[in-house]
């Protein structure tokens, strides 16, 4: 076929369209459009043309009949009959047949109604969210060059934790952002180390510090163009806690015209909290990433025995742009296979996060298999480098990956709590790790830091000293030595380790706290008053520095400021009846016994169940000389706690 | 389909062609463009583009860059918007997003079409005047490499085969076809739906 045959074939296609014998635009093939295309292909859409009537359709024939033969359109990398997904964008086989039998007939319109097609709106999908968070300004992305990746830090304005059961985000101008990831920063980490963090912070990839709290709730929060609001199953809603970042992870395009975009992060609660908590697991070999320039077929393999049954919920696996062929599966005990997915053709611009049609239940034992190939020769055409070089695994673009995530609902077996199966899970993904890198620092603290929470403070230890050796100066890994050292009784090391850590870095305020703690244990509290006072100034919202505060003051006699931390964490906590405790006692001990009343009334209110917060009601009562009231506090006191003596022995002294 | 053994063919349609049309193409306020350039000017360059064509749009930069390249070597630059259904205020809207400085036109009768054998967008012909006011295609191809096929682009173009043919033509040196398929969204021009 040449060039004049086709330009004049198609107008005689034209001329030849009213033969009615196959299928026609109206009766069959509208409808697939409508389901397989228009969700992107319409105006405003994230298409880069609309398919919604005959006259577009027409219009892109030779790009549809292109895009659909080699399926690079609708976006579907897995291969078929390797796992089972839900919303799977793979155009079926019949519509496909169908389509090209259209398309060699000269794509005939037809008679007879128009099927009307889908309504898309700007609007959000469902309804109006309970909150919206936009990025403060816009990004600019040049006409040309390369791909443009970066995070962009969207704060959690509210107070309180709230749980996420749907997530929408609007990409802003649709046609730039390829795909979004949405990681939740839990500790604002990277608003600390990148003090500029409003201009964007670059990266295909990065990585969020989850602080020292094991937290074992996660979600996969990724949108492609195609993607409606990710809706959480029952049970299931994502945490959001005061203080939280959102961070927008962007892969954006140049489309050949200076752009701009602004993305919405829409967020709808409910408040009923979780009641099921899956992970993530991760299998990788990034440390086995060194790839040779023009090496058409690099291979790297990991695999991870489950010491606990989990349901497979979603699987992500994730490559950059020399990543070929991808597969992933289980070997179960039995010795049966259960593939999680198979891509031939990787290609990182169709990357999607993959969730499973139905939970895959996997038994303890099941060893997970990763095998991924790569190619870093010159004939393939996504290799970043021309001509190739060696390449090894790194967070930008032109680095590579190997990662394949899971999403699992962790099973526990009884006697086992779901938070112990949790850690288990935890604790085979960090020594899969630490099997594979010795010194991969991240596992280290993090095996570490899950010894110190399972009471293992000598093991912890140890891990913690060999994490040191490679980061000596790494001030989170003093202090948590440190802490490590003080769960053993080892204060004196430990305030070593606190002070090594300040030194390392003075504004490090864990060390500062941590510190401060010992030095209040340990009665020197001019300098605890100190510590905690840098401390506030750095995280003036930290309630439990406010409370140790307060201590110092009240060890230092020191009442009036001793009552004016104990408001400002109780201003902080309002549901906590601590600090309601704490003024009571601090009012009573300055003698205003209305406002001790109030403050304890307040914590047998918050404490229904307190029978010790009933007998110190009872008494500052009856100090207050309200006897009935006192003798009321008692009884209830009693009630809760028939054993206790003290509200035994007031009842008996107040006056019949 | 591979270029190189279309060429042979192709040089005889583009010798019949090079008789001068009526005009070559419409201006977007509807004058015809009865000259495709000035008696003096070396070439003309026409980049076949589309306003809903994504890979089109993609290869604005670097046509951009070819036209403030060439323009001042007396070589003149037009934007063809070949496909029916496009109309002039939606071309202008397009150019001024794309390349505001460039100068677009409509093909409403295919006669640039015809002329060039342009058959997707985006493509790039080079033409250069012969007697009694025709011209001749001495380059109808890719802009360059980017595209290897629908839905797979190189990070960066390796190619620039527009660019070469534009130095070898300016250098007066012989013209070197691209490699490998235009590729893009076909061109529908008006007459044939017709």
């Amino acid at each position: 076929m040449n060039r004049l045959l086709l330009i004049f074939g198609l107008g005689c296609a034209v001329t030849v369209a009213h033969a009615q014998q196959g299928p026609t635009y109206r009766r069959q093939i509208a409808p697939i459009f409508y389901r397989s295309c228009t969700s992107c292909h319409h105006a405003g859409g994230s298409g880069p043309f609309s398919l919604t009537t005959y006259a577009e359709v027409k219009r892109f024939l030779s790009v549809i009949d292109n895009a659909t033969s080699t399926r690079y359109m609708p976006p579907w990398l897995p291969v078929p009959g390797h796992g089972s997904f839900a919303d799977s964008r793979r155009l079926p086989d019949d519509d496909l047949s169908l389509l090209h039998e259209w398309i060699r007939a000269g794509a005939p319109e037809g008679a007879g109604p128009v099927p009307a097609p889908p309504v898309y709106n700007a609007t959000w999908q469902l309804g109006k969210p309970d909150l919206v968070l936009q990025m403060d300004k816009s990004i600019s992305i040049a006409a040309d060059g390369t791909d443009l990746f970066t995070n962009v830090i969207l704060p959690n304005p509210l107070r309180g934790t709230h749980w996420v059961r749907a997530m929408e985000i609007h990409p802003g101008t649709p046609r730039v952002v390829h795909h979004a990831n949405v990681l939740i920063d839990r500790t604002a980490s990277l608003r600390r180390t990148h003090p500029d963090w409003r201009r964007g912070i670059p990266g295909m990839d990065i990585n969020v510090d989850s602080g020292d709290a094991f937290d074992p709730d996660s979600h996969f929060l990724f949108w492609k163009p195609d993607s409606t609001a990710l809706v959480e199953p029952a049970g299931m809603p994502w945490r959001l806690d005061e203080g939280n970042d959102l961070v927008l992870n962007l892969h954006l395009k140049p489309t050949g015209k200076p752009e701009t975009t602004r993305a919405q992060i829409a967020l709808y609660f409910t408040d009923k909290p979780a009641t099921q908590h899956p992970m993530l697991l991760q299998l990788e070999s990034d440390a086995a990433l060194d790839i040779p320039a023009g090496d058409a077929s690099f291979p790297v393999e990991d695999s991870l025995t489950l010491p606990v049954a989990v349901d497979v919920l979603g699987v992500y696996p994730h490559a950059h742009y020399l990543g070929k062929r991808m597969e992933a599966w289980a070997a179960l005990p039995d010795g049966s296979r259960k593939d999680l997915i198979l891509i031939e053709d990787w290609d990182i611009d169709r990357q999607s996060v993959y969730r499973l049609a139905h939970p895959l239940p996997l038994p303890a034992g099941s060893v997970l298999h990763m095998r991924y190939v790569y190619d870093n020769s010159a004939a393939n055409a996504r290799n970043p480098h021309s001509p190739p070089i060696r390449v090894r695994a790194g967070n930008r673009s032109e680095d590579e990956m190997a990662h394949f995530w899971l999403q699992v609902l962790p099973q526990s077996v009884p006697g086992q709590t779901e938070l112990q199966a949790r850690q288990a899970l935890q604790r085979a993904w960090m020594e899969n790790r630490l099997t594979k890198s010795p010194n991969d620092t991240l596992a280290l603290y993090n095996l570490a830091s899950l010894d110190l929470t399972t009471n293992q403070p000598t093991r912890a230890i140890e891990l913690f000293r060999q994490l040191l050796l490679l980061t000596p100066r790494d001030a989170r890994a003093l202090t948590a030595l440190g802490s490590a050292l003080n769960a053993t009784g080892q204060t004196s090391e430990a305030e070593a380790q606190f002070r090594a850590a300040l030194g390392a870095d003075p504004s490090y305020t864990d060390a500062a706290f941590d510190l401060a703690s010992l030095d209040l244990q340990n009665g020197v509290l001019p300098e605890a008053e100190t510590l905690l006072k840098t401390t506030l100034a750095a995280h003036p919202d930290d309630a439990e520095a406010h409370r140790l505060l307060a201590m110092v003051y009240a060890g230092q006699n020191q009442l009036v400021q001793t009552l004016a931390e104990l408001q400002s964490w109780q201003a902080l906590v309002s549901n906590d009846p601590d600090p309601h405790r704490a003024l009571a006692q601090t009012y009573a001990q300055m003698g205003r016994l209305p406002e001790a009343l109030r403050e304890q009334r307040a914590a047998v209110a918050l404490a229904p169940k307190s029978a010790s917060d009933f007998n110190d009601l009872g008494v500052m009562e009856a100090e207050a000389g309200n006897a009935a009231e006192a003798r009321k506090a008692f009884t209830r006191a009693l009630a809760l706690d028939p054993a206790l003596e003290a509200a035994d022995a007031n009842l008996k002294k107040l006056k019949p | 389909m591979v270029r190189r053994l279309l060429l042979p063919l192709l040089w005889g349609s583009v010798w019949c062609a090079a008789q001068a049309p009526s005009h070559f193409g419409m201006y977007l306020d509807g004058t015809p463009l009865t000259r495709m350039a000035p008696a003096q000017t070396k070439a003309v360059v026409l980049f076949f583009v589309a306003t809903e064509c994504p890979i089109s749009n993609r290869a604005f930069p670097e046509m951009e860059r070819l036209r403030e390249t060439f323009s001042p070597r007396n070589i003149r630059f037009l934007y063809v918007y070949p496909n029916a259904g496009e109309t002039p205020a939606e071309i202008r809207t397009h150019q001024a997003s794309y390349d505001p400085e460039g100068t677009a036109i409509l093909d409403p009768d295919g006669a640039l079409v015809r002329l060039t054998h342009a058959f997707v967008t985006p493509e790039a012909a080079i033409l250069t005047p012969v007697a009694h006011h025709g011209w001749k295609v001495v380059y109808i191809g890719r802009i360059d490499d980017r595209f290897v096929h629908i839905g797979l682009q190189r990070p960066q173009p390796t190619q620039l085969f527009a660019d070469r043919a534009l130095t070898q033509l300016v250098a007066s040196e012989p013209i070197t076809p691209d490699t490998g398929t235009p590729i893009g969204c076909t061109i529908t021009p008006a007459h044939a739906i017709r």
